[in-house]
């Protein structure tokens, strides 16, 4: 196959792998230390996705300035969902923490076919795009890779991507929170008896998860649409990728997302029929052959 | 302690025991004959046709029940049996020109087992979680299959009308639609869901079904007792899957268009939903959430159109309050506690 | 209390063994949890097998059942190699172990309990179109098992509120309904009062002798162990420190260097 080609199919198998870091790395997360299988933690990509739409283009009249723009994507609309999430655990998700995971799975189920109208309410049920003037992906353009010519934008996806996934480590190993969290992730209860308030841990263990789902959603939106389908089709990426990288490992999500990234654009190109088969498939071979995943018997961090 | 001869007490409990099970049958019998005759008395095609969607429904969830229920494994892909007999139907029909209802619902459920064999030999070692996305992701295999028409037999997402299938010879498919269901499809339906209730109701009772429940139990001291434990979870599959074949199938000729939508995940999750509504922990559970499940969609529509929101919430709720119990159990629990009361006082 | 059962102990003229382990060794990475055990056992005998933790008692006895595969040696049950024999086929045979902790089923009722061990040993777990309320093979034998074992009173209660003396003897019952040659207990009072522990002993060499079971029990209770075995095993880090009949290792100085005043 020709270079460019192969550089484009690379490029674009990185962008998904972006995007499938950022839906996936908060479900392995609260699942290795929180111990939730949350199923709907992808609607919150969906959801994301949906509120980035709506403050771009309600935006226009105030600022077209793609620094503004990129500044919404990636701060405000995920510390929003940050102190929106600090509600939800608190509330909704409080109970959860308390039963088996397969019950977690189906009132997460439950939840997800919540948020679901819940979009469909405020934002109807057709599909809704950012517009022309306030979509920094236009106005950012092109960039030369390689003799290649690639989205700026889906760049800077990439380089937000790298920088969580950088920031993410840095917190598990140097702060005490993130050790806290690392603790909790090998014994529970254990730390619970060491009198750290677990319950503030998990609070913001959830929220960061969370956020990290949504600010995903938002970058999404400026290269597609945001239409339900989207939580639904998350929902399922995102489990093949932490059970791929191997259930509660930052490295394995970074890995799995690359690899599903990569088959999915060199999928697209190449075997268009079969992309989403090699998905499944791969999840069924992982789990049948190494259950605990790629890295799930390694810690958190390892 | 020592031997005890049969006190008259024992007798009466032998005795009382006869009593529920002639009084459980006299009911079922009075259902039965009350559902045959619906259609004929009111002239409902709607109620009627809600009715048949409920018992297909009701039939699936049965069957999905004996490995949630008694096997103790949560599958999260169901659909792929569900989809599996609704798509044998039609490819048989369009494909092979069978035209037979009974030869269909026959080809149907062995198919369904048939995945139902290669789903669960490739899973049933898996436990918990594991298992539920295992199944997940073979189903979600098959959907992405049909839906790309991979094989060139479920013309994709597009999916493939059905026409009205014969019966025993008689041309019956001619029929026009509503007297085709009123008439005729309806009680078909009706037969399978009572034939399903009673073969499961002697199957779960039987030393298979008891070996199923000591798998649910302690898998450990099942195979300590000399139970190869894999080999009856995969049985508990493809018996679960040909029963929700068989709902599949006979759902399919109440659509009449099939699509991959019958093999996505999402489906799974409905019947999950029917199921855990209904109770997981009782015998007819299943069938009671089944039609829970569909009023409740059927009400919450003519309400508005956010039903999805009502349906998460009762999900949510009924996770969180009752459990394996769900609605008839929970129901089951409340009379007795009320009955209970009653003698006490 | 003493209640020793001199009239089984073994007989001068030795017979086959029933269980023979050959040189049977077990590791775990470089931790070498089992080195080397050869052991003879023997139908009509009760076998105590003591040692300190990490002596690798469980390990060994996780070996016989299977639920562990060997590293090297070899196990001979009833004259056949079952070295490689899944777990569940090595019951089929009459190897039969029970655990710590009582391993029943819950959410059934004593009977039902009972029951699932007779219709398994008769391998009838696939019978599709026969209720089990009606198979008046099994449901005999239930009885009388139940009585045996002073279950009856109990039969239809689910066994969730069992007191734990009870399950103990209940999970027993399941075990003799399987109808084994030889019995592996791992602890067979741990959990049990004090006072109910020698009822409990007394109940399971019982019905053992009575129906010509052989007996393998882990135990930490030297008092049990004195009083109700035959011959003593000492493990001590993976390697048989003694055999012989209890008072030759009671009073052997290894076994109290080693086991006896590490204070078990």
């Amino acid at each position: 196959m020709p270079i460019e080609s192969l550089t484009v199919n690379a490029f674009n198998g990185l962008y998904f792998a972006a995007l499938l870091f950022f839906a996936s790395v908060g479900l392995t997360l609260v699942f290795g230390i929180l111990n939730l299988l949350n199923m709907a933690h992808a609607a919150f990509y969906g959801l994301g996705a949906y509120v980035a739409v709506w403050t771009l283009n309600n935006m226009g009249d105030v600022t077209t300035s793609t620094v503004a723009l990129l500044t919404v994507l990636v701060l405000v609309i995920p510390l929003v969902v940050f102190v929106l999430s600090a509600a939800l655990d608190k509330t909704v998700f409080a109970p959860l923490y308390e039963i088996e995971h397969v019950y977690q799975l189906l009132a997460t189920f439950g939840v997800i076919l919540m948020i679901d109208d819940i979009i469909k309410f405020i934002w109807g049920a057709s599909p809704i795009t950012v517009d022309g003037a306030t979509d920094p992906s236009r106005q950012l353009g092109t960039l030369d890779l390689l003799g290649v010519s690639v989205s700026a934008y889906r760049s800077f996806v990439i380089v937000i991507a790298i920088a969580c996934a950088v920031g993410l480590y840095l917190m598990f190993v140097k702060t005490k929170l993130g050790k806290i969290s690392q603790a909790m992730s090998e014994d529970y209860e254990m730390v619970q008896m060491l009198g750290i308030n677990v319950n503030r841990v998990r609070v913001l263990i959830f929220s960061i998860s969370v956020a990290i789902a949504a600010l995903g959603g938002a970058l999404f939106v400026p290269f597609a649409t945001a239409t339900p389908a989207v939580t639904l089709e998350y929902v399922l990426l995102s489990f093949a990728v932490i059970v791929i990288g191997g259930l509660g490992s930052l490295k394995g999500v970074i890995v799995a997302a690359l690899v599903i990234g990569m088959v999915r654009s060199f999928g697209i190109a190449y075997f268009p029929a079969l992309e989403l088969a090699i998905v499944f498939g791969l999840m069924a071979l992982v789990i049948i052959f190494k259950p605990e995943g790629l890295f799930g018997d390694e810690g958190v961090v390892e | 302690m020592s031997t005890r001869l049969p006190t008259f007490e024992d007798v009466q409990i032998k005795e009382v025991k006869g009593a529920i099970l002639d009084k459980r049958l006299l009911t079922g019998g009075v259902l039965f004959v009350a559902l045959a005759l619906y259609p004929g008395l009111t002239m409902n095609a709607y109620h009627t046709r809600l009715l048949a969607w409920i018992m297909c429904f009701a039939i699936a969830a049965l069957g999905f029940n004996v490995v949630l229920g008694y096997t103790g494994l949560l599958s999260f892909g169901h659909a792929a049996f569900f989809g599996t007999g609704m798509y044998t139907v039609v490819i048989a029909m369009q494909s092979a020109g069978i035209t037979d209802l009974i030869v269909l619902l026959v080809l149907a459920t062995l198919m369904a087992g048939v995945v139902g064999a290669i789903i669960g030999a490739l899973s049933v070692k898996t436990h918990e979680i594991y298992f539920a996305l295992l199944t997940l992701a073979l189903a979600q295999l098959l959907y992405v299959l049909a839906a790309r028409d991979v094989g060139g037999l479920t013309r994709g997402t597009d999916g493939i009308a059905l026409n009205r299938p014969d019966f025993l010879g008689i041309p019956i498919g001619d029929a026009p639609a509503h007297i085709y269901l009123m008439g005729f499809y309806y009680h078909v339906i009706l037969v399978c869901l009572f034939a399903t209730i009673i073969v499961l109701w002697i199957v779960l009772r039987s030393p298979f079904g008891l070996t199923l429940k000591m798998i649910r139990e302690n898998e450990m001291r099942a195979e300590m007792s000399g139970v190869p434990i894999l080999r009856y979870r995969l049985y508990s599959m493809i018996l679960s899957a040909m029963i929700v074949g068989l709902g599949g199938a006979l759902y399919a000729v109440v659509v009449g268009h099939i699509t991959p939508e019958y093999l996505d995940w999402t489906m799974s999750g409905e019947i999950v939903f029917m199921t855990l509504l209904g109770g997981i922990g009782t015998f007819l559970g299943p069938v009671i959430g089944a039609g829970g499940f569909i009023l409740l969609q059927e009400v919450a529509l003519n309400f508005t159109t956010y039903w999805h929101f009502t349906m998460g919430l009762v999900l949510f709720v009924v996770v969180l309050t009752l459990r394996e119990k769900g609605i008839w159990g929970g129901a089951k629990a409340l009379v007795d506690r009320v009955n209970d009361r009653r003698d006490d006082s | 209390m003493s209640t020793k059962k001199t009239e089984s102990t073994k007989q001068d003229t030795p017979t086959e063994p029933i269980l023979r382990t050959e040189d049977v060794r077990k590791e775990f990475g470089n931790l070498v949890a089992v080195d080397g055990v050869s052991l003879e056992f023997y139908d009509d005998e009760i076998v105590g097998i003591i040692g300190p933790n990490g002596a690798g008692k469980t390990t060994y006895t996780n070996l016989i059942s299977g639920a562990l595969s060997l590293t090297g040696g070899r196990i001979v049950f009833d004259g056949d190699d079952i070295s490689d024999l899944r777990k569940y086929k090595r019951v089929r045979r009459g190897l039969v172990r029970s655990f710590q902790i009582p391993q029943i089923y819950d959410e059934l009722t004593v009977f039902e309990n009972v029951q699932s061990s007779v219709i398994s040993r008769n391998e009838k777990n696939n019978r599709l179109f026969t209720l089990t309320s009606r198979d008046t093979d099994s449901i005999d034998e239930t009885e009388r098992l139940l009585e045996m074992f002073n279950l009856e009173t109990h039969a239809d209660e689910h066994t969730e509120h069992l007191p734990h003396g009870v399950r103990k003897i209940l999970d027993v019952a399941m075990s003799f309904a399987l109808r084994p040659k030889l019995m592996v207990l791992d602890e067979p009072t741990s959990g049990v009062g004090s006072r109910e522990k020698n009822a409990v002993m007394e109940t399971i060499t019982d019905a053992a002798i009575d129906r010509n079971i052989g007996l393998i029990f882990i135990e930490h209770d030297m008092e049990l162990i004195r009083n109700y075995s035959d011959r003593i095993v000492a493990l001590h880090e993976g390697r048989v420190l003694a055999d012989d009949d209890p008072s030759t290792v009671m009073n052997s100085e290894e076994v109290n260097q080693f086991i006896l005043e590490g204070g078990v």
